[in-house]
């Protein structure tokens, strides 16, 4: 090797990071180089140079670190403000989806019901989710899926009124403005109410799940 | 000490033993709090990486498969946080380094035996340092965080690589080249 190969050792191999055959290679060169000998010195003498920057740490620092690990590790008796709140939120969050699922899916059992009791078709339509079984005995999976009420009956017999009409006064009638909330009293309200209520289900349930994992 | 001791610390650590945590960073609390002064460039921010060094690894000690030396994994952490501290901190390049070095070598000088005992070598000690923090401080920062992890750290180029996350051979040249530039900027200065 010539001495432009051997320089591009001598820093590694000041290092000790070259292998043995490499670094008897450069110990012999080394020897008969007075410019590679004086150059392995320099950088020897820069590694001891180096070596000495090392500087000490602050006195405390262990202390701090170790206070901060304790305070990580501490039983929780006093939960953090944020993670009560937390923890409170996300219960809250939960109170809130179910009380939403539940008008969810009651809104659309009424609505179910008055569709099905206003047809009172003995031949069910293809859209109904209703068993063979059930086909033949529409009164009997009425009375038992959803009560039948009077007012049902006398729907019946407007049978070449829209349906749409039946629904709207049933919907009314259903959800009387006293059962509304004060901020929700009409229906058109009521009905984005139903389509932001099922968004925002999805959006706390989502919430939920991250938020349970406390 | 052994590299076996700082694994022991490290499986009891997981276990919980906060001694055991405790060794660990006496241990490393220098060569961490090193590396990040080099890098960072002044006490506070040294203080501040070194500490979060150390939550981190508590945080994160049961991630360590034991695949490389535990030197090198701290080293990893305190490369990672040091720089997430710096993005942080939008750290401009122009922002002058080591300007208190004089006060961290003056409140805590090395306990080296041979300047204790001859203090004429002190002063030629510390005039040296001054001027190796000066040369280390025109460097890039790439290079200056090399050369503190293998001279200062004492790391071998292939735990540098992993400390990195760069190839070996990127490792060795960069250090040369760093070294290369030092060596001129000291005999510039006439302190080579």
């Amino acid at each position: 090797m010539d001495c432009n190969q051997i320089e591009e050792l001598l820093c590694a191999f000041a290092d000790g990071e070259l292998d043995s055959e490499l670094s008897e290679q450069l110990q012999k060169h080394v020897k008969e180089c007075p410019r590679c000998a004086a150059l392995l010195a320099e950088y020897l003498a820069m590694n001891e140079a180096l070596a000495k920057m090392q500087l000490q740490a602050p006195d405390d620092l262990c202390d701090k670190v170790m206070a901060a690990v304790r305070e990580q590790t501490a039983p929780v008796t006093k939960p953090a403000r944020g993670l009560r709140l937390g923890r409170v939120a996300s219960w809250i969050g939960v109170a809130v989806a179910a009380v939403l699922c539940v008008s969810v899916v009651s809104t659309v059992l009424v609505r179910h019901t008055i569709q099905n009791s206003g047809g009172m078709d003995p031949s069910p339509s293809p859209d109904q989710t209703m068993s063979t079984t059930a086909a033949e005995n529409v009164d009997g999976i009425e009375t038992d899926r959803w009560p039948v009420q009077e007012d049902d009956t006398s729907r019946a017999e407007a049978d070449t009124e829209p349906p749409y009409t039946d629904d709207e006064v049933t919907m009314d009638s259903a959800a009387s403005p006293e059962e509304t909330t004060p901020e929700d009293p009409t229906e058109e309200a009521t009905t984005e109410e139903a389509t932001t209520e099922e968004t925002t289900t999805e959006e706390i349930t989502t919430e939920d799940k991250s938020g349970g994992m406390v | 000490m052994s590299e076996q001791l700082h694994r022991d610390w490290i499986q009891a650590a997981r276990q919980g033993d906060e001694d055991a945590f405790a060794n660990l960073v006496k241990a490393f609390q220098d060569k961490v709090y090193s590396y990040a002064y080099y890098v960072t460039g002044n006490r506070q921010d040294a203080e501040d990486v070194a500490q979060e060094t150390f939550l981190k690894l508590w945080r994160t000690l049961g991630s360590y498969r034991g695949d490389c030396a535990p030197s090198a994994w701290i080293m990893q952490i305190a490369k990672h946080t040091c720089f997430d501290y710096l993005r942080a901190k939008s750290r401009r390049q122009t922002e002058p380094l080591y300007d208190d070095f004089d006060g961290e070598i003056a409140d805590r000088p090395l306990p080296d035996a041979d300047v204790q005992s001859n203090p004429p070598d002190a002063a030629v000690q510390k005039e040296q340092r001054q001027a190796v923090a000066k040369g280390l401080a025109q460097l890039p920062q790439d290079q200056r965080e090399v050369l503190t992890l293998c001279y200062i750290n004492g790391l071998s180029y292939e735990q540098i690589a992993l400390t990195l996350g760069q190839p070996p051979g990127t490792v060795k040249s960069r250090i040369r080249r760093a070294k290369n530039n030092l060596k001129n900027i000291l005999k510039n200065g006439n302190f080579f």
